[in-house]
């Protein structure tokens, strides 16, 4: 199954941990079987289907936005990132 | 003798540096002749101007808006307790440090918040500019001026453990808008203030941007980062993103459109001093509502924190806020326009 | 909130909104075909503006009714004008009349010209948002030059004896300068039987033009020194400002575009009928009132000044209770960042009456209609001050 990484600001609503294993053969897949198990985690990424626009979602270091975006096939293994913006300094 | 010591050639105290190979004397006369404005002298900032004025660039701009407070001296670490006594404004404390630290650099502290009347003046006559900041507002408007002016940036963020950081080329790589084309909403993402932030991190990212400072002002361009970096110095993690290609993927509105919309004033916070009532009100152009329990529970640790459906209302530090659903706020114990912005940006985020 | 949504407006005695559909007709229908300088030059275009000036003058003219179109000066906005009457009149050693209602537009030049010794003042207190004629009586002396006062208070609403007021001042041989920030186009003002010598308005407010315009009445009595010379368009050869009015006063470019907005601001107010916009907004404004009376006054709500709905324009201030939980200003941010209804919040411009009302210094909470606003948004506005109040008044 493909494992998507939770960045730390959204570890309270993974239950504490920073990867999960969700299935899915595309990245739009894994998102909506992995927001089905931790509904609250849904309006942190998506915004009426889309990604929402200061998340950034990466296949194995790729941007999905120049892949196919939800449509950016995902294989078994394959890991999922979830990448928010640092604000501080 | 290559290497004999001579007081009078101004090469001599970057002797280490001119040694190593990608630097040379060349290298270093280049960064000796160089410009930059370091925007913020925060966490961020101090080191970044640390290793700067060490390594010899020749003029080092310093535009902060905050006075130094003791929680700052954990991380910033140009400052020191006797600053804190005497009230001193960051970027006139820096400088007077880095003048010690290295008086063949010309220093020019400059006490003001940055914003879309003044930051192209700010960055005009430079080479390089510097992101020390701790907000999105400022960095879209640092984006925003560096595309338009056709110079280069570089973007590092810091928060607990973890640290980004990007080098921008305006036409060789994308964009800040390329890649992240909206900050998140206020009150959405963890600051400083909120989740911490350790000193070493701090030094990490800022060391990456300060190695990309000295590539690009010594001219070792095809040695520069065209990834977006991420680590957690407290995991060991390190991981390098590729976003190059999305320079041609993104219809960015800043480097593809060429429509500056922080620069122009259209997007960004405005503030307003309100009558008598030693208090500001910010208010924000966003779209969507805060998330009021997720703040909370952020805010929590830090203060009183109670909410409804049309306020949040926060506590800490002597400082008031509240907040409403769209991200405007009025936060009471200050009459000063800047030190309400640094504010905002601590505790609500932008 | 994004400005495009539909927005519940109530805040026009800061300035109207929405504008009549001619005033927006005439400023696009200026702005295309006659945005030329006025009277600057001899051709088509330029005649075009100069007519839609002198146009807008005589309209002026016939609707307050005053001695002849010149007496009408153009101004920026009532600041501008009532600037120009009160610096332009007094001089060192005059007293001037003004009372506690008024905006800082009148109360802060008047206060610098007594802080810089050159006129005494006195401020007349007003009663439940009134002034008594009596008190104006008693404050005249031989040596006052001017009373400047508004015809209604822009923070109550309340609209001020006028008539009588000006009737004793001008008995008394001193200038008056009424303020209808608040009142033109709202409360008839027929200079044949008031005898106001300075009537300054907006043009932006109940006369429906867009900001930026403003006039000043100068009448047969006054001679206001001239404070900006330059181009006027006429006699060029001259050396010095012309005295003729209204070129006297109104050195350089004037807002031709802006007038030509008000010009069909104030026809289309002629049409709608004396005192018909006052009896809308007043109905609404009675149903806020009786609110206030029932389930507001519960939980600790009042009214600013005395509420005569015959003498009243709309313009209505709301004391809030609990200012902890609920000053003005969080209210008026929760009202537009929740419900998009836009109201205002603080001390309006006005100090001296929110010392006098104890609301000083955090303010009132003020909301103003206009003839576009209607009964279901006045229920809105209160069941959101229900809303947002529940559980914790």
């Amino acid at each position: 199954m493909p494992v998507v990484r939770i960045p730390t600001p959204l570890r309270p609503y993974s239950g504490g941990k920073d990867s999960v294993e969700a299935s899915g053969s595309t990245v739009g897949e894994v998102l909506t079987s992995l927001t089905t198990a931790l509904p609250d985690l849904k309006d942190r990424i998506l915004d009426a289907g889309e990604v929402r626009r200061f998340v950034n979602i990466y296949v194995n270091n790729e941007d999905i936005r120049y892949l196919d975006d939800l449509a950016t096939p995902v294989a078994d293994r394959d890991e999922v990132s979830i990448i928010p913006a640092i604000a501080g300094g | 003798m290559a290497f004999a010591s001579n007081p009078n050639d101004p090469l001599d105290r970057y002797s280490r540096q001119v040694r190593f190979p990608g630097m040379g004397e060349d290298g270093q006369r280049k960064l000796m002749a160089s410009r930059v404005t370091l925007c913020g002298c925060g966490a961020l900032g101090t080191v970044l101007a640390n290793h700067l004025v060490r390594a010899g660039v020749g003029f080092v701009r310093v535009v902060d808006r905050d006075f130094i407070e003791t929680h700052n001296l954990q991380r910033q670490i140009l400052f020191d307790e006797d600053d804190v006594a005497d009230n001193l404004p960051k970027a006139e404390a820096a400088a007077r440090k880095l003048r010690k630290i290295n008086s063949t650099v010309t220093i020019e502290p400059i006490v003001t918040d940055i914003d879309h009347t003044n930051i192209e003046a700010l960055v005009s006559d430079v080479d390089l500019i510097l992101d020390g900041t701790d907000n999105f507002e400022t960095r879209y408007l640092i984006n925003d001026a560096a595309v338009k002016l056709n110079k280069p940036w570089i973007f590092g963020g810091v928060i607990g453990s973890e640290g980004q950081t990007m080098t921008i080329l305006p036409g060789k790589s994308p964009c800040m808008r390329c890649v992240i084309e909206d900050s998140p909403p206020p009150g959405m993402t963890p600051t400083c203030e909120t989740a911490g932030v350790l000193g070493p991190a701090v030094a990490v990212v800022a060391s990456f941007e300060a190695v990309e400072a000295i590539k690009i002002l010594s001219g070792n361009f095809e040695k520069l980062n065209t990834k977006l970096i991420m680590f957690d110095v407290w995991d060991w993690s390190f991981r390098e993103l590729k976003i190059a290609a999305l320079k041609d993927k993104v219809d960015c509105p800043c480097c593809k459109g060429r429509k500056f919309e922080w620069l122009d004033g259209a997007l960004g916070s405005h503030t307003t001093t309100l009558c008598g009532r030693n208090a500001v009100q910010i208010a924000t152009r966003r779209h969507e509502p805060l998330n009021f329990p997720e703040m909370a529970t952020r805010l929590a640790p830090l203060g009183e924190v109670r909410h409804n459906a049309f306020m949040l209302r926060f506590a800490t530090e002597g400082h008031e806020f509240t907040v409403f659903p769209d991200g405007r706020a009025i936060i009471k114990g200050t009459n000063d326009i800047a030190k309400a912005r640094t504010l905002y940006s601590q505790f609500v985020g932008s | 909130m994004t400005t495009q949504q539909k927005i519940t407006y109530l805040d026009n005695a800061a300035t109207s909104f929405p504008k009549p559909e001619p005033v927006y007709q005439a400023l696009d229908h200026f702005a295309r075909t006659q945005l030329a300088n006025p009277g600057r030059s001899s051709h088509r275009m330029a005649k075009e503006a100069e007519r839609t000036i002198d146009n807008a003058r005589a309209a002026l003219n016939r609707f307050f009714h005053g001695e002849a179109p010149e007496r009408w000066i153009f101004t920026l906005n009532c600041t501008d004008a009532l600037n120009i009457a009160i610096k332009g009149t007094v001089s060192p050693g005059d007293h001037v009349i003004t009372t506690d209602l008024e905006h800082n537009s009148i109360s802060r030049p008047l206060r610098q010209l007594e802080k810089a010794g050159v006129i005494s003042l006195t401020r007349v207190a007003s009663d439940g948002g009134y002034i008594d004629p009596d008190d104006i009586r008693r404050a005249l002396t031989p040596a006052t030059k001017l009373v400047a006062m508004t015809h209604a208070s822009n923070v109550l609403g309340t609209v001020q004896p006028i008539a009588a007021i000006s009737a004793i001042v001008r008995e008394a041989g001193a200038l008056m300068l009424v303020d209808a920030a608040q009142s033109a186009g709202i409360v008839p003002i027929d200079l044949r039987t008031c005898p106001i010598d300075f009537l300054a308005f907006p043009g932006h407010k109940a006369l429906y033009g867009p900001t930026g315009t403003g006039s000043l009445y100068v009448g047969s009595r006054t001679k206001p020194r001239v404070w900006r010379e330059g181009g006027t368009g006429g006699d060029s050869k001259k050396e010095i400002q012309p005295e003729e009015l209204p070129y006297a006063l109104e050195g350089g470019t004037p807002n031709a575009l802006g007038i030509a907005g008000l010009a069909a601001g104030i026809a289309w107010v002629a049409e709608q009928g004396e005192e018909a916009n006052r009896r809308h907004e007043v109905a609404l404004l009675q149903k806020v009132v009786d609110w206030v009376d029932g389930q507001g006054h519960s939980d600790g709500w009042k009214i600013a000044g005395r509420w005569d709905p015959a003498t009243h324009v709309g313009a209505l201030s709301l004391i809030t209770p609990n200012l902890d939980e609920f000053h003005p200003q969080v209210l008026a941010d929760i009202l537009d960042t929740s419900f998009a209804i836009a109201v205002r919040p603080g001390l309006h411009c006005s100090p001296y009456i929110h010392r006098r009302l104890g609301t000083f210094p955090d303010g009132t909470l003020r909301l103003s209609p206009g003839p576009f606003n209607t009964a279901e948004e006045i229920d809105m506005f209160l069941d959101a001050l229900a809303e947002v109040t529940a559980g914790v008044l």
